[in-house]
């Protein structure tokens, strides 16, 4: 049995923790990071903000309706559906209007450094060199570490940390050793992400497949269609 | 407490063999034990989700949700998702009740063990 123990905590933390463990969140997060490397090489080529924007959304748009798709046609019917209870639904919502504010944060921030560099520039001068690199480390770390505590996937913590060392050197460095250098360290980062993730998901069918072969032929037919 | 319970006695000074009068077989049974916990913590579930979760086979699950369906412990709901037929289950109040009743009997018989 599956279930070893009778820690009904335990049972429902897994029961939730079985709906992630498709990598399909990793693989994306790993096309995303990979979107903002490819982002800079846009930038260091002259492409300016509206490319580098278009580059993103172009990316990571198509990734996560991939993912949705490859959810609902694969990964789901392997898992199942299940609805979960009150207190975890809740969990979920505190969660959403935490990545909310988090959004909105970030926007702020993005508003207030673009004023600062127009208006004030002595401002960012003034400030320890350490402060930007602090700031875009957290401007990951609060949203995804948020994510992996209330969602119960600590796995997002090693997503989260890459993302905010690749963030903090890529600003904290004023004279890049090569060309492309935040390209690189970006790509690095994405691959390691997208890696974990198409690693979850390779052996995520092929213990769904094992599962359904060791199936009957009739119960096949049932599994997609419930009882009689 | 249900006409599932283990009457078995032959003790009745409030020893710990008193204690296991409460045990309902139809809880206490390890595979439909782990399904009914598995459905006391979510609001309902697929049965692939449940074969998937517990690791029983598809026949297994399939006779003991039967026998949970029949002493109206789960409801079972059948609609239609993307044409196909979709079951899920849900516990019923009465098999909530019967999920903790099982919970205070076992936790009343080994707390009291010496």
């Amino acid at each position: 049995m599956a279930s070893g123990d009778l820690n009904l905590g335990r049972i429902e933390r897994r029961s939730w923790q079985m709906q992630q463990q498709d990598g399909l969140l990793d693989s994306f997060l790993g096309v995303a990071i990979i979107a903002l490397g490819l982002a800079s090489m846009v930038d260091g080529l002259g492409g300016g903000p509206a490319a580098r924007l278009i580059t993103v959304c172009g990316i990571q748009f198509p990734a996560a309706l991939a993912m949705w798709c490859a959810r609902r046609r694969w990964t789901r019917p392997l898992i199942g559906v299940v609805k979960f209870s009150l207190p975890r639904r809740r969990r979920v919502r505190r969660m959403q209007w935490i990545l909310g504010g988090c959004v909105v944060g970030t926007a702020v921030l993005v508003l207030l450094t673009a004023w600062a560099n127009r208006a004030r520039p002595d401002l960012l001068g003034s400030l320890g060199a350490w402060v930007p690199a602090a700031t875009s480390a957290a401007v990951v770390v609060v949203p995804l570490g948020t994510m992996a505590t209330l969602l119960n996937m600590p796995r997002l913590w090693l997503h989260a940390a890459l993302l905010a060392v690749v963030l903090s050197t890529s600003v904290s460095v004023a004279n890049p050793p090569i060309a492309f250098f935040e390209t690189v360290l970006f790509a690095g980062a994405g691959l390691v992400s997208l890696s974990i993730g198409l690693t979850l998901f390779a052996r995520f069918m092929r213990s769904g497949r094992r599962a359904r072969e060791a199936l009957d032929g009739d119960g096949l037919a049932r599994l997609s269609g419930g009882v009689e | 407490m249900t006409d599932h319970t283990i009457k078995a006695c032959d003790r009745s000074d409030g020893g710990p063999q008193s204690a296991t009068l409460g045990i309902d077989r139809l809880v206490h049974e390890p595979a439909r034990l782990i399904i009914m916990a598995h459905l006391y913590v979510v609001d309902s579930a697929d049965y692939v989700f449940l074969m998937k979760s517990t690791g029983l086979t598809w026949g297994n699950l399939s006779s003991h949700l039967n026998k949970l369906e029949e002493a109206s412990y789960i409801e079972v709901t059948k609609d239609f998702v993307d044409r196909k037929p979709h079951t899920m289950a849900k516990l019923s109040h009465k098999g909530r009740e019967a999920f903790d009743a099982y919970r205070q009997t076992m936790r009343q018989l080994f707390e009291s063990l010496p």
